[in-house]
């Protein structure tokens, strides 16, 4: 069916995985994965040595 | 779609970015500056492996890492209470407080879209209402723990370089050197806050969520504009 919003152009595909928000939701992960890491890493091995 | 997908994450992925390339360049001008110190100090460089897990790296990392999650922390519960009369950083001046469930759109109030936690009410909703403070105290507290472990081994290890005495955690946490890399870190940040606050009363940026539009009047308060 062509697009209502655009008469005449062709539909958009969309892929069946397609998902606008798993970049949201990766950055989200990335975030809290790298200050967590941080903190755990230098708690752990920035206490051992100078 | 790759286009797309960057464009609706531009806020995240340029500040990402910007936070590694500042954190490399923090790792190789320190790695420079901590070696030119262990040789006017007679002793050998070290490599950037040994410098990245050093504490010295360590602590100046986290000292930094701990006040802008305090600075963060501080915000989001300061301005449910306080309030600032024309400024796009505060409430509406008669919306102080945690505002009825209807406003927050919490429990019966949640609609089809809300998150679930939002919907189901209890212990879940009383938790979801308060994460992002949660998350962020912890991330502040976390942090600055590890910056009191890391500040203690690199101050130890000045001590025993002047032939003085290391010190236990418990009495790292008292010491100035503690408290002087805390306070030099909160000082700029509550600074800034502060100027934030008062100076979107009477600036503009166009085009930003952070400012006002640029024709709202002065005295208008937060999402009143």
């Amino acid at each position: 069916l062509p697009s209502s919003k655009h008469p005449g152009r062709a539909p958009c595909r969309r892929s069946a995985t397609y998902n606008p928000r798993i970049v949201t939701k990766a950055l989200f992960v990335l975030y809290l994965v790298v200050i967590l890491t941080g903190i755990v890493f230098y708690l752990v091995i920035g206490g051992m040595q100078r | 779609m790759m286009r797309r997908r960057l464009r609706e994450n531009g806020l995240a992925l340029v500040f990402f970015a910007l936070f590694l390339g500042s954190l490399v360049g923090q790792a190789l001008t320190g790695h420079h500056d901590f070696n030119q110190d262990q040789l006017a100090h007679d002793s050998s460089p070290i490599s950037m492996w040994r410098y990245l897990t050093s504490s010295a790296y360590g602590v100046a990392v986290l000292e930094n890492w701990q006040s802008e999650y305090l600075q963060f922390t501080l915000y989001i519960v300061a301005t449910v209470w306080l309030l600032q009369r024309g400024s796009p950083e505060s409430k509406p001046l008669d919306q102080a407080g945690l505002q009825s469930d209807r406003q927050q759109r919490v429990g019966r109030n949640a609609n089809r879209e809300s998150p679930r936690w939002a919907r189901t009410g209890g212990l879940r909703t009383l938790l979801y209402s308060n994460s992002l403070l949660i998350v962020m105290g912890l991330l502040w507290m976390g942090s600055w723990a590890a910056q009191a472990v890391t500040g203690r081994v690199e101050y130890n290890a000045t001590q025993l370089e002047h032939g003085q005495s290391p010190v236990p955690l418990g009495d790292y946490v008292m010491s100035a050197d503690f408290w002087e890399r805390t306070l030099q870190n909160w000082q700029s940040e509550f600074l800034a806050i502060g100027s934030m606050a008062i100076l979107s009363v009477y600036l503009r940026q166009r085009g930003s969520p952070e400012s006002k539009p640029v024709g709202a009047p002065h005295a208008v308060t937060g999402a009143e504009s």
